[in-house]
């Protein structure tokens, strides 16, 4: 199979059937349209990149802590910090984050600049979660570092440069685009295989009214914390479980509103919903994630086309379909 | 093939590997179910409905016995930083390899308790339990009249 036709049998699956429907755009407007993405897909990458350096610099007053912190039980990409000197090792980790990060920031023109802001955001990852428990907030961007480094040469011309380096960043930043959202999805579908396991053997699961109380208490039980939501979505589940139901939706398909443009302003306001509400039950939050998603999928979306509530009807994964049958003909 | 066919390859390629390896890091349940970086982003997966875990029951600091011993969770100031996740999971894995007789694993995860979580010359205790964490929580703040199984599995104490 060719990667176009694998790319054409992929955009078939996951996008609405009302979107293969003809339309009447003429090449020079496809054209303009992609110049325009392009630059937003310019933008983008610079913002990447400024964030990876915000959160460096906003790490330096812990850099103290970091390499006074005992106990260090190194995950397989800093092993080799185990044969340096005492804090030689964390140093280096903590000089090349830093470091890869401001080349990132400033020369990202370059791959090997941007392979380095990859390296230090990578071995930083692999070093904060080397304590004990892997915790999960910095991994989305560690993915989109990997993919940038792939971006064209020439991506950063400011005069326009080939249709192909154009169109080549342009599916770079789709791809990264893609990682958050397959993460998503990759966690709703879990939860749906986990609780069709659950339910089949009787136990409490995320289709019951006791899913998510049962969370909720495990987790407050764990960090014997009160947040104000967490008693709230205990004592009355027909306020929590649909919630959890729209939820386990919105994060199943949300790698389909990568493919539906009428729908991903909903699905990202949902998701960085979830989150908010997460803190507020259980004292998660992922504050880098629902940066990205924002800033990829919201602020500067690589599509240009506006949407209505018709529209987003019809792009609804499920729904849509109905809706089409019922508006068939009118 | 072009340059532009090659990188639609690659970063299809790598999407999917990210799918794939996230997946199959389910049946690597020693390590936490991911192989790093890649996760199966299996959070809060399975309603927890009687959970078998591990807790640390502590019975002496110092001078000062507690009668009856206290949950580390619940230890307060007679712990340091008792309501961190990570400790729980410390804790989590301390009673796994105990109970496995991976006495390696044990020994690295018992210097990391003690030194990070708890107060010299501590009498402590690590106990298996089943619990339903909905009638344990209504327990404690609701008055639900409820007592998980528990059942010791090692007795230590930290250095003075």
């Amino acid at each position: 199979m060719s990667v176009v036709s694998l790319s054409r049998w992929i955009r078939h699956r996951f996008s609405s059937p009302a979107q293969r429907e003809p339309t009447s755009f003429s090449p020079s407007e496809l054209l303009r349209d992609q110049r325009l993405i392009f630059t937003r897909s310019q933008m983008l990458v610079y913002a990447i990149y400024a964030f990876q350096l915000f959160i460096a610099l906003s790490l330096l007053p812990q850099w103290e802590g970091y390499l006074n912190r005992p106990n260090l039980l190194p995950l397989w990409p800093i092993l080799w910090v185990q044969w340096l000197p005492c804090n030689t090792g964390v140093f280096i980790i903590l000089v090349l984050f830093l470091t890869g990060s401001f080349t990132g920031a400033f020369f990202a023109r370059w791959r090997s600049a941007r392979l380095l802001a990859f390296i230090g955001i990578f071995f930083f990852t692999a070093f904060n979660n080397s304590f004990g428990k892997i915790g999960h907030s910095l991994h989305v961007l560690t993915f989109i570092s990997f993919i940038l480094i792939f971006l064209p040469d020439g991506w950063h011309l400011a005069r326009q440069p080939k249709r192909v380096i154009r169109q080549s960043t342009i599916f770079t930043l789709w791809c990264a685009q893609a990682i958050p959202l397959l993460a998503y999805t990759m966690a709703g579908l879990i939860k749906i295989i986990c609780g069709v396991g659950q339910l089949v053997s009787g136990q409490a699961s995320v289709f019951g009214w006791e899913g998510l109380p049962r969370h909720v208490a495990d987790r407050l039980l764990q960090t014997n914390s009160e947040p104000f939501l967490g008693s709230i979505f205990i004592d009355y589940p027909w306020f929590s479980m649909p919630l959890m139901w729209i939820t386990l939706y919105i994060e199943f398909f949300a790698l389909w509103a990568l493919f539906r443009p009428a729908i991903q302003w909903f699905f990202i306001g949902s998701l960085v919903a979830f989150h908010a509400a997460s803190f507020f039950t259980m004292t998660i939050i992922f504050p880098h994630n629902c940066f990205l998603i924002v800033l990829l999928l919201a602020a500067a979306p690589l599509h240009n086309q506006t949407w209505t509530w018709a529209s987003f009807a019809r792009q609804l994964p499920l729904f849509g379909r109905l809706v089409r049958h019922l508006t068939a003909g009118t | 093939m072009n340059a532009y066919r090659c990188r639609q390859w690659a970063l299809i390629t790598f999407l999917g590997l990210m799918f794939l390896i996230g997946e199959l890091a389910l049946s690597n349940s020693k390590g936490n179910y991911e192989f790093f970086p890649f996760y199966s982003w299996s959070m809060f997966a399975l309603v927890p409905n009687e959970e078998k875990n591990y807790q640390v029951m502590i019975h002496r600091v110092g001078s000062h016995t507690l009668d009856p011993p206290i949950d580390f969770r619940e230890a307060g100031s007679f712990a340091k930083n008792p309501g961190a996740l990570p400790a729980y999971h410390v804790i989590q894995k301390l009673g796994k390899s105990l109970e496995a007789g991976d006495i390696d694993t044990s020994k690295k995860l018992r210097n990391h308790l003690e030194s990070t979580y708890l107060q010299p010359n501590t009498s402590y205790e690590v106990m298996k339990q089943k619990e339903d964490p909905l009638k344990l929580w209504k327990k404690q703040n609701r008055g639900l009249s409820y007592r998980p199984e528990q059942s010791p599995v090692a007795q230590f104490k930290t250095a003075p």
